[in-house]
């Protein structure tokens, strides 16, 4: 070995904030905004990429809808959500008058869950592709018991 | 040892990858390639004693060059 990397998917962010476990992170990170009787509290995800997510919010059995702004709708559990993002900034989420809180960020944590196992498969997908292109020869290729993919490509030239 | 790419991709979507084989410094020129390949970008890196070891292929040829050359220069 001669160097050792540590990378992450551009689709995701480095922040983690939506894990099962950071509830109290996350609640505490809200920014409620009047907005005449109703109130909407927004959050930040770890999800960059737009289309990831409508995929994986399709594999939840939700209808989102995708507005001109690149802001993707839904409705979960009789809550409208609303994920915002500015330029290649991760997506925040806005909530209108969740009836739980906790709810809805358990929810949003599997839909977490659910997009990073879709990066894994995308970027598994892609470095197949690639690596076929730029010559490089798949070695071996292992499942390992923690759902970790692991390949080796030998460099041919 | 040939040269290798190993790549490990997380469930969680982060990756681990290692380049195996590739003494001093050209280990670098794949660090590009990787996060082209992967669509990533690298948050860490630490260099493996095989990084500090010498090209040992590169010296071979010097030192059979350098054996011609003093063949020629007995002649």
């Amino acid at each position: 070995m001669s160097v050792s990397l540590a990378l992450i998917p551009l689709a995701l962010t480095l922040r983690a904030v939506m894990g099962k476990d950071k509830f109290q992170n996350w609640a505490e990170s809200v920014q409620v905004t009047g907005l005449e009787t109703d109130s909407i509290q927004s959050f930040p995800t770890n999800f960059r990429d737009g289309a990831i997510l409508t995929r994986t919010l399709k594999e939840f059995g939700v209808n989102p809808i995708q507005g001109v702004n690149g802001t993707i709708t839904c409705t979960v559990q009789g809550t409208h959500l609303t994920f915002r993002q500015h330029g290649d900034a991760p997506f925040s989420v806005e909530m209108e008058n969740p009836p739980s809180l906790q709810e809805i960020f358990m929810y949003l944590s599997d839909v977490d869950d659910e997009y990073k196992r879709c990066v894994q498969a995308l970027v598994y997908e892609k470095l197949k592709q690639r690596a076929a292109e730029q010559n490089l020869a798949i070695e071996t290729e292992e499942v390992l018991d923690d759902n970790s993919i692991v390949i080796t490509l030998t460099i041919q030239k | 040892m040939s040269k290798k790419l190993r790549i490990q991709i997380f469930q969680d979507g982060q990756i681990q990858a290692e380049v195996l084989g590739v003494k001093g410094k050209k280990c670098t020129d794949y660090i590009s390639l990787l996060e082209e390949l992967l669509d990533a970008e690298t948050i860490d890196s630490e260099y493996t004693s095989e990084f500090y070891e010498p090209e040992v292929v590169e010296l071979e040829e010097r030192s059979a060059n350098s054996i011609q050359i003093n063949g020629k220069e007995d002649f």
